[in-house]
């Protein structure tokens, strides 16, 4: 309870009294304040991000949700309302510009992730059967595939004898994260398939994908992916780089479902439950960054 | 001047007040007009307090009803699930393993077993047949090119030890799409009606939409009830 009055009070009023004795007291306001102490990140990136929406200024407040090409006119404005003296501060500029540019990439990287999962599969659609046996050259080069319609689609962890019905809710989402593994990482995918395989540890290769597919999609949908893509893209993100947080999770969920030996493939959701709580917990460190690093004994790991 | 007058006023009246024994007794006052009446209502309630613990020990067994969601993959078993839990059914992934879900129903707790459908993982469902009060199996209406795979998987169900006497609902799923079988014809196509050794009911239904889906539950609440007397 007083917790909650101290933060009412807070958010109140005193953050801007403090605000205000600051600015006059070292001639920067907040935002400028906040690029000159923290280095480039998600320190500094949720900072002015939480310093903007809870501004009183209204242009301040739909900073964070112009669109890309605006970015560079709207930091002229901020700095325009906020009279920075741009000689005096030089490296502001830049530094605002690529803080807006991380905030609204974020958003608009959302949008594009849940276009790409709203496009259901559709086997009468060229471009997303190729991909499909794309998918299957890249992760069974040696082995030809008898037809379209084939038990065989099992062999790479599909449930049935046609993939197009796995792909439910993460939709074309799901078979572009797959590729993007089988392609950029290809002999990591084969590795972790030889795994998925195994006649005691094995599991469903695609469909744990899928099920990993859905878990970044979740962590990105709730925010809780910021760190990494602040700490990690200095400007604005691409869905490569949400494919490359696909390939981390797959990675690295492999290794943890080997090292924890669950009895069987049944035991899966808890186990997934664990590895989420995991990464939920690597995601509250201000310098983590969920990158595939092969170094060389090709054994990729998390630097954080 | 005059506010330190008033508190030096004050001071001795907050004085006088001040042993707690005294204002506690105060509190407990308030809003209970006779200390007398609170003493016996709380005998009252001590006596009924136990008599419906121990009415409450005997009865929760009775309450839980352990059901089992059992199907082909793509029937849409974890949709129906998580339409039953008034959960968000826009990005469900196939089932690896199974998921679990408590439901509070007309009276009952009911639990709900969600196994994935997958051939591959079809020999774990006997791990979960012990103790089932009623099995729902669930048929996607659609995919007629494996009504035949379906038919046998029941028939090998219906054939369980473990699930005898057990009563079955079997969901024709999947009824807004257009090339939908009706329940019917699914009736007949697996020859339900020879089935005698337990209930069984077939509803048409869309776990999509959720029609259908609240009927098939008051079957089953209902075929438990009959069961429990």
């Amino acid at each position: 309870m007083l917790a909650f009055i101290w933060q009412y009070f807070y958010t109140s009023f005193l953050r801007y009294w403090f605000k205000w004795v600051l600015r006059h007291v070292t001639g920067r306001c907040e935002l400028q304040r906040i690029c000159a102490g923290y280095a480039q990140g998600a320190e500094r990136t949720a900072r002015a991000e939480y310093s903007l929406k809870s501004s009183k200024s209204e242009l301040l407040r739909s900073s964070v949700d112009v669109e890309e090409n605006a970015v560079e006119s709207r930091v002229a404005k901020i700095i325009h309302v906020k009279n920075v003296k741009e000689q005096k501060d030089p490296a502001f500029k830049k530094n605002l510009q690529v803080c807006l540019q991380q905030i609204t990439g974020y958003k608009h990287l959302f949008v594009s992730v849940e276009e790409l999962r709203n496009d259901v599969f559709d086997s009468e659609k060229e471009e997303h059967e190729s991909m499909l046996l794309k998918l299957w050259e890249l992760l069974m080069p040696s082995v030809k595939l008898e037809s379209r319609i084939t038990k065989q689609w099992g062999d790479i962890g599909f449930q049935g004898e046609d993939p197009k019905t796995d792909f439910r809710g993460m939709g074309m989402l799901g078979l572009t994260n797959l590729v993007f593994f089988s392609e950029n990482y290809t002999e990591e995918a084969r590795q972790v398939l030889s795994h998925a395989n195994h006649p005691k540890l094995g599991y469903s290769y695609a469909i744990v994908g899928i099920n990993l597919t859905e878990m970044a999609y979740s962590l990105l949908k709730s925010g809780e992916l910021k760190p990494h893509f602040y700490n990690s893209v200095a400007g604005k993100p691409e869905m490569k780089h949400f494919h490359q947080v696909y390939c981390y999770l797959a990675y690295e969920f492999d290794k943890f479902w080997i090292e924890e030996e669950p009895e069987s493939i049944m035991e899966f959701n808890i186990y997934r439950e664990k590895f989420h709580d995991k990464i939920k917990k690597c995601l509250l460190d201000p310098e983590i960054t969920l990158i595939l690093t092969v170094d060389s004994k090709n054994e990729p790991v998390a630097t954080s | 001047f005059l506010r330190r007058k008033a508190a030096s006023y004050e001071l001795p009246r907050c004085y006088f007040r001040q042993p707690n024994e005294k204002i506690e007794s105060n509190f407990i006052h308030v809003g209970r007009r006779n200390p007398f009446a609170r003493h016996r209502r709380d005998n009252h309630l001590g006596f009924q307090g136990l008599l419906s613990i121990l009415r409450k020990l005997k009865s929760t067994p009775d309450q839980e009803v352990r059901i089992l969601l059992l199907g082909l993959d793509n029937g849409g078993k974890t949709t129906l699930l998580k339409q039953l839990a008034s959960e968000d059914i826009s990005h469900i992934t196939p089932t690896q393993g199974f998921n679990i879900k408590s439901v509070q129903s007309q009276g009952f707790k009911l639990n709900v077993w969600d196994i994935g459908g997958q051939r591959k993982i079809r020999p774990y469902w006997r791990n979960y047949f012990e103790n089932t009060d009623v099995l729902i199996y669930v048929i996607d209406s659609a995919d007629r090119k494996r009504f035949e795979e379906t038919g046998q998987e029941l028939a090998e169900l219906l054939d369980e030890e473990k699930l005898s006497g057990v009563p079955v609902l079997i969901f024709a799923n999947k009824q807004d799409l257009l090339t939908a079988a009706p329940a019917a014809e699914i009736a007949e196509g697996l020859n339900l009606h020879t089935i005698r050794d337990r209930v069984w009911q077939i509803q048409s239904c869309s776990a999509l939409t959720g029609e259908g889906v609240q009927d098939g539950m008051n079957w089953v609440c209902k075929s438990v009830n009959a069961k429990k007397k």
